[in-house]
């Protein structure tokens, strides 16, 4: 049904105001109970509701249907958003913005939000779930670090509150999750430029702004030890993919990294989802291109082609053991975190271990982790797994072992 | 004709209705009362009793009596009352034929269906266990309702004129629901229904029951929970207590002889009402949650509501009226009586169903109250992770509704896929309830991602669901139904246990008044002591034999005398 046909069977004109559009379904409602008539309140409700959302997100957002996807599930509008609610219409044009790489369009949009969204108490207000979090995100690159802090809060306490984890917290968004957590987690004393650089990355599905930012700031003269270390003690993840960045002596190779080394780390997983999560989230996705899976969990992108990569130059001295010591510490916290016990206890004795060249011995921790790992839930698993693969990649490169042989 | 007949299924009350002259009317029982308890015992001779009698010998007779068995409906528990068995659909049919005999006396012809309503929580196993109690009952169930809705519809019944945006608040004894509804143009519109299917008047109960439990530890040194006797009683006491609290600022209790270890305590004290509300706290913040979701769902600010209901008796209680004040800024209503309004929505819902003249503007649209969807794998940093939860039809969704959904092979040459079934709003399927699985074969084999199947939940007025998948290659398509459930009762197991329930011998309805007078002083009489015992037992032993010489006038005499002796005492002990 196209917004022409929803309109013909509401026997509407082009310019009818939302008022007149929900008056004409109730009053037609009595001809077509849902009782007596279900196929026909079926259409009436599926009409009504596609005009609805039209009304909501400004008509030409609307997709019409493609000739070739007959069986596409825009037959069947999804009620993509309940009725009229004060806050509903402003989430889905920032999504439309972030996945138009419109960044300025999205900025602005946000906030103009921003501040009415966080006068208010929490419980109307994140109807849209996970595009929250680009709004999150947007403040994050405004380095407005304390409202996004408070923002971040009233989202969890929503999850926590409504049970609407199942709508939200689904593959690339639970990603998206984790990593907003970590920027909150970085606590007030984090440059905030880089905080920024790091947010725009995941808006704009690239590491590069992070890049950028480490750079900017590393002209300033700033120390970057300290600041490494607190990304990871309290941000595994994004420590994972700007660690190495961070780690001095830089040579101008290695903190202008080329995307195939980014894309050693799986963490490059995280950032590029970004953008396919805000893709799924703009109105084009209830009516996806024939040929585009509409689910396997929605359009996550298939990494495993660009995790592989050719195998480092051998350690040139005992201080590459660190960067795999690092890691393990970044899964202890993370695991520690969760309450994992098991695998935050197996971490913390792999970094040590790693850390005295013990590379056997490692290894055979490693498999230790991972059996521990097995019987945390998928929950949890997601956020670990990921670590400890990227601690597994650096143990093999750094140790010079036989991959096949490392679990 | 034989008018269908709408009936309140309650976890503590069920009553039943139907609309005559355009008014929603509740029936009265054997014993002239509206509300009929749903209690089952079963006496010495293994004769059922049902409704006030089998509830009064909840404290004389706990080991033989069930009560609360709503809350087992779609379990597999089975009770065992002296030398019956039973499982929760057949304690509620005998609930459920004693409601048919009134409404048949009452309206003076056969009763054959019925609109029931269950909690709007109640998922799809709980809303087909009903569905078998009623076919043990012998009734046709013409529809199952949501009892929010109910609420909604018979107060939207009378004020259809109107627009406005009003909340349904109601407290049953064992659930607690939110519905958030607008009437506009005659529509009565569910906007959304939230709620928790274990939070109710019973809950209050337990609790003061608990902190009475303390008490006597505290000062008596007596535990009373060891023996269920006692427990029974000092749940009887905290359940009046409850309601001598809505009208008190305190109350005491005294109960003598309770059987303790070995010997009998008699134990007392008192409750002020803000010590009962404060041990309540953790309840009445429990309500907080759904309201703010059914809040969130409908897209409103509660300062948007223009009419704030409160249904179901515990709603009765003022901490419960204040939470309802404080959220939405305004005096909620008591429009409609709070215990019967269930049943009287009901009935207009069997109206319509009918299609009766009275209501025949009515519109009403219900929505899903739980998020319906199927198990997936997804790909997620090169892992497959297995068991997320991918919602196809979620809830607020206005009902009847279809929606589809794509999912593809994950697998290279992958040519079957399990479609597991669940209900819930976890992102983890293990988190959400089960409702069956099936498997979808013969897709042709190619590489993974490349078959895609369309997955259509298809949602109906009475909540049950109905899949098919097709493979949108070549265009199969396969449907299934959900029933075939865990803990439903299979064809033969129905027609074993309707066997089995012709087979009970139920107290004849005409003497029910006898018995539920009898059961009613005896559950006083463990309560006296001195003087006012010794009358009991005499007005009692008069009953008895009057009971003996068979003239019915003279029973219906002396019962009348022992029946207001009864209140008399009850009332004087408090």
């Amino acid at each position: 049904m196209d917004l022409e046909e929803a309109r013909h069977e509401l026997g509407l004109s082009a310019d009818a105001t939302p008022d007149v559009v929900r008056r004409s379904y109730l009053r037609l409602l009595k001809t077509r109970k849902p009782e007596v008539d279900p196929e026909g309140f079926q259409r009436l409700r599926g009409a009504y509701e596609l005009l609805r959302l039209a009304a909501a997100i400004g008509e030409q957002a609307v997709p019409e249907p493609s000739p070739p996807a007959p069986e596409s599930p825009a037959l069947d509008p999804e009620p993509l958003a309940p009725e009229s609610p004060p806050f509903v219409p402003f989430a889905r044009p920032i999504a439309a913005a972030l996945a138009e790489q419109d960044l300025d369009r999205a900025h602005t949009l946000a906030s103009e939000t921003l501040d009415a969204l966080l006068d208010v108490p929490s419980h109307p207000v994140f109807v849209e779930g996970s595009a929250m979090f680009a709004v999150v995100l947007e403040l994050w690159t405004q380095r407005r670090g304390r409202d996004a802090r408070i923002l971040t809060k009233k989202i969890r306490a929503h999850f926590t509150q409504t049970g609407n984890e199942a709508r939200v917290l689904q593959g690339g968004a639970a990603a998206i999750w984790a990593i907003l957590r970590e920027l909150t987690a970085l606590g007030k004393g984090f440059p905030d430029e880089l905080t920024a650089g790091f947010a725009r990355g995941v808006l704009e599905g690239s590491p590069e702004p992070g890049y950028q930012a480490i750079n900017r700031l590393r002209k300033t003269g700033e120390d970057l030890d300290p600041i490494r270390d607190v990304l990871r003690e309290r941000a595994p993840s994004l420590f994972a993919l700007y660690g190495v960045a961070m780690q001095p002596p830089i040579a101008p190779t290695r903190y202008q990294p080329k995307r195939e080394r980014l894309f050693r780390f799986g963490y490059a997983v995280f950032i590029i989802m970004g953008l396919n999560v805000f893709r799924l989230l703009t109105p084009s996705s209830s009516n996806p291109p024939p040929q585009a899976p509409e689910i396997r969990l929605p359009n996550i992108p298939q990494v495993a082609s660009v995790v592989d990569a050719p195998p480092s130059a051998p350690p040139e001295d005992p201080n590459v053991f660190k960067q795999p010591a690092a890691l393990a510490r970044g899964v202890a916290t993370t695991a520690t975190e969760l309450h994992e016990n098991a695998v935050a206890k197996s971490a913390t004795t792999l970094a040590l271990l790693v850390e005295g060249g013990a590379c056997t011995a490692a290894a055979r921790e490693l498999a230790t982790m991972k059996k521990a790992l097995e019987p945390v839930p998928n929950a949890r698993r997601v956020a670990l797994a990921p670590p400890i693969e990227v601690l597994r990649r650096s143990l093999v490169d750094v140790c010079h072992l036989d991959p096949q042989k490392v679990p | 004709m034989s008018p269908i007949v709408g009936i309140d299924l309650g976890t503590t009350f069920s009553l039943v209705s139907v609309l005559a002259g355009g008014k929603p009317t509740v029936l009265p029982n054997a014993l002239g009362e509206l509300l009929t308890a749903s209690a089952v015992s079963v006496e010495d001779d293994g004769t059922v009793l049902v409704g006030a009698p089998a509830r009064a010998r909840a404290t004389t007779h706990p080991e033989r009596t069930a009560l609360g068995f709503k809350r087992d409906m779609g379990t597999d528990r089975v009770r065992t009352l002296e030398r019956h068995t039973f499982s929760a659909p057949q304690l509620s049919a005998l609930v459920l034929s004693a409601l048919k005999r009134d409404a048949e006396a009452a309206l003076g012809t056969k009763i054959e269906e019925a609109v029931i309503t269950v909690p709007a929580y109640f998922g799809d196993l709980q809303r087909q266990a009903t569905r078998d109690a009623g076919d043990l009952a012998g009734l046709k169930v013409e529809r199952i309702i949501n009892e929010p809705t109910a609420a909604a519809l018979a107060y939207g019944l009378h004020h259809r004129d109107r627009e406005l945006k009003a909340v349904v608040l109601d407290v049953g004894g064992g659930t607690f629901d939110v519905t958030i509804l607008e009437i506009m143009e005659g529509v009565i519109e569910i906007q959304s229904s939230a709620g928790d299917a274990r939070l109710g008047g019973d809950d209050f109960d337990a609790t003061l029951a608990e902190l009475l439990a303390k008490r006597f530890r505290d000062a008596y040194d007596v535990d009373v929970t060891a023996d269920v006797r006692a427990a029974a009683r000092v749940r009887e006491a905290a359940e009046g207590l409850k309601r001598r609290l809505t009208e008190k600022e305190r109350a005491g209790v005294a109960l003598v002889d309770l059987p303790v270890g070995r010997g009998a305590r008699s134990v007392e004290t008192s409750v002020t009402r803000e010590e009962a509300e404060e041990a309540w706290a953790p309840l009445l913040d429990r309500l907080r949650a759904p309201i703010h979701r059914a809040l969130a769902d409908a897209g409103l600010a509660p300062s948007k509501i223009d009419e704030v209901l409160l249904v179901g008796g515990a709603t009765r209680m003022p901490c419960i009226a204040r939470l309802a004040a404080s959220t939405f800024g305004r005096l909620p209503l008591r429009a409609l009586p709070p215990d019967e309004a269930i049943a009287m929505g009901a009935s207009v819902q069997a109206a319509l169903k009918e299609g009766q003249q009275a209501v025949e503007d009515v519109v009403v649209t219900d929505v899903a109250p739980f998020t319906l969807g199927i198990a997936i794998t997804s790909e997620v940093g090169g892992h497959k992770v297995p068991g997320l939860f991918s919602p196809i039809l979620e809830r607020g969704t206005v009902i009847p509704a279809s929606r589809v959904r794509r999912f593809t092979t994950i697998e290279d040459r992958q040519t079957r896929l399990k479609l597991e079934v669940f209900q819930g709003e976890h992102a983890l399927c293990r988190d959400n309830q089960a409702l069956g699985e099936w498997t979808v074969t013969e897709i042709p084999a190619r590489g993974a991602g490349e078959e895609p199947i369309d997955v259509r939940f298809t949602y109906d007025l009475n909540g049950i669901l109905e899949i098919d998948a097709t493979i949108v290659s070549n265009g199969r398509t396969s449907t299934f139904v959900v029933e075939r459930t865990p803990g439903r009762m299979s064809k033969k197991e129905l027609e074993a246990a309707r066997a089995g329930m012709k087979r009970l011998k139920i107290h004849p309805r005409e003497t029910l008044p006898n018995r539920t007078a009898l059961a009613r002083a005896d559950a006083l009489y463990v309560e006296l002591q001195g003087p006012a015992r010794a009358e009991l037992g005499q007005a009692i032993a008069a009953f008895a034999a009057a009971l003996e010489s068979q003239d019915g006038k003279l029973i219906d005499e002396i019962r009348g005398r022992l029946v207001s002796f009864t209140e008399d005492l009850r009332k004087s002990l408090r």
